[in-house]
């Protein structure tokens, strides 16, 4: 068995190096696809933790007047239960958020009094109904404030946006780069034919045959993950480094997961183009 | 069926190759080959002799007939089968197809490896089968460093990793000088010696005529003569066979002129036909 696999995997290495230059580029292709999705995940890991912050686009926040009475905020919020597309109205008292907030931030919030007014936060269920209920709302006299698609959230959005792109380009990098992969193990299996000839005709194994050049593609997909998780490692360095020197505080990131699913990610695409490269031409005839 | 047909080594009964619908490879081939024979397949280009042989090897699978090889029907075999069958038989192919940048020694032992043997197999075997085609003194050489005829031998000799009892070769001879081509021919006549059982297919008819062995003529995908090594014809088509270089009418006349100078007053050496063919390399003669 052991035998076996050590001339299998040595006819996979002599391949390899009598192709280097494909074998490059099939690697760099890879590598470069990979980090795109990488990259897309990492930001997507970063946009998506700050999105949690924010009122997201079927939500609504109503701030009151700090004058505001009881009995008035139990009368608005039953106002607002009786709007169209409004499917939950939760009030948060002020006591309740300035509590929230000396926690998550001790030192900002120890010696200020509570600056926090009343607020409602107002989930939807039809969307369409919530441009009107925002400019509804925003005409009574009790309230203050209507956060509803801000700017930050319009950005948020784009950014979104702009994440897919990336996302759909490291798709079509990733296809491309099991398309070179492909044709690394044809080129390799024209280069090799006389090879494969004298397998054939001493009777080999179509697995022992076909092994080398599946092992290729695994080993070029493979490569194409690390050098992606390298380049990962890189670039969260340096987003970390910068954070740090703004001051903000952002959750680690879960690198070596992500390595590691970046490297799996890249042998099973090196794996299964040169399966389907060697499906064809290395069939006994 | 034909019972007589099912005790050979190698039987087929009216056997069918079509190519295409106008493009036949092979119609009605009926033959029986016992164990341990030599036989020559001989014929004009497109005749049939290599689809025959790829017969055997499955290259090529037949549309009507039935092609028994040991007692097996091949038309059962499915592709799957491939493998185990090629173990059991060395094929010599026409160009040799060594690798260029291995040794004499290392081609030999990748195919080898490649046919599933240990590398300690391989340390043990290599030698012994470098000796038995006569090239173990160029074990270190590069096939660019051989002549034709050593290259054959090599590829012979990578056709014998499995100790095959039957060895196919298609025009073995084919890209070799009349020397080259004659020493080939005793290295198949040594191996036949010990019982295994040789098909070449060839247009060497000089090679083929001093060889002294049995002679299948073909023209058309048609088997149109069948000559043994003492001159009688089990089958022959007299009106297609003398319109042949090839037909092979009485392979008797051959065996005398193993003296390879033939027409001149050389005397015939005086040995046993199988296994005692001299090593050394004919002059080449005019047909």
């Amino acid at each position: 068995m052991f035998d076996r696999l050590e001339f299998v995997v040595s006819e996979a290495f002599v391949s390899m190096r009598r192709n280097s230059l494909l074998t490059l580029a099939a690697v760099i292709t890879v590598s470069i696809s990979l980090l795109l999705i990488g990259s897309f995940g990492y930001l997507y890991f970063r946009v998506d933790s700050y999105s949690k912050t924010v009122p997201n686009q079927f939500q609504m926040r109503v701030f009151l007047h700090d004058n505001v009475g009881s009995k008035t905020v139990d009368m608005l919020a039953e106002q607002l239960r009786q709007e169209p597309g409004i499917a939950n109205v939760e009030l948060i008292p002020k006591a309740l958020a300035w509590a929230k907030m000396k926690a998550e931030q001790p030192d900002i919030a120890s010696d200020l009094t509570n600056p926090l007014p009343d607020a409602f936060n107002i989930k939807f269920a039809n969307l369409k109904y919530a441009n009107s209920a925002a400019i509804k709302i925003r005409t009574w006299p009790e309230v203050d404030k209507v956060i509803y698609q801000t700017e930050e959230l319009k950005v948020l959005q784009q950014g979104l946006g702009l994440l897919r792109y990336i996302g759909y380009l490291g798709l079509l990098l990733f296809l491309i780069g099991g398309i070179i992969i492909f044709n690394a193990i044809q080129f390799t299996i024209v280069a090799r034919r006389v090879e494969i000839r004298i397998m054939q005709l001493v009777g080999a194994s179509l697995p022992t045959i076909r092994a080398p050049f599946v092992i290729e593609g695994l080993i070029q997909g493979a490569l194409g993950g690390v050098f992606a998780s390298w380049m990962m490692l890189a670039i969260n360095a340096g987003v970390s480094h910068y954070t740090g020197t703004l001051g903000l505080t952002v959750p680690a990131f879960p690198y070596w997961s992500v390595a590691f699913w970046l490297v799996i990610l890249g042998g099973i695409l090196g794996a299964t183009c040169s399966t389907v490269a060697t499906s064809t031409p290395l069939k006994y005839r | 069926m034909n019972k007589h047909l099912l005790s050979s080594y190698i039987e087929l009964d009216q056997v069918e190759v079509q190519y295409t619908t106008f493009v036949h490879g092979l119609r009605k081939v009926s033959l029986k080959i016992e164990k341990g024979e030599f036989v020559f397949f001989v014929g004009q280009t497109g005749a049939g002799k290599s689809t025959l042989l790829k017969l055997f090897t499955r290259e090529v699978w037949h549309d009507r007939g039935i092609v028994r090889l040991a007692g097996s029907d091949l038309g059962s075999f499915s592709r799957s089968h491939i493998p185990r069958l090629r173990q059991s038989m060395g094929i010599v192919p026409q160009d040799f197809a060594l690798l260029p940048k291995k040794t004499v020694w290392e081609n030999v032992a990748y195919a080898m490896r490649a046919a599933g043997h240990t590398k300690r197999e391989v340390l043990l075997k290599v030698p012994g089968i470098l000796e038995s085609v006569a090239i173990g003194h160029r074990a270190d050489a590069y096939p660019t460093e051989l002549s034709g005829g050593e290259q054959q031998r090599v590829a012979i000799g990578r056709a014998l990793v499995n100790n095959p009892p039957l060895i196919l070769a298609d025009e073995p001879t084919g890209n070799l000088d009349p020397g080259h081509s004659w020493e080939i021919m005793e290295v198949l006549a040594k191996l036949n010696a010990t019982g295994v059982t040789v098909l070449v297919a060839s247009h060497d008819i000089t090679v083929v005529e001093r060889m002294g062995r049995r002679v299948v003529t073909m023209l058309d995908g048609q088997i149109i003569s069948d000559t043994n090594p003492c001159g009688t014809s089990s089958k022959v088509d007299l009106e297609k066979s003398e319109a042949l270089p090839f037909a092979v009418s009485c392979i008797d006349d051959a065996i005398p002129s193993r003296n390879f100078v033939r027409g001149e007053d050389v005397e015939a050496p005086d040995y046993d036909p199988i296994g005692e063919i001299p090593m050394t390399t004919p002059e080449p003669i005019d047909v």
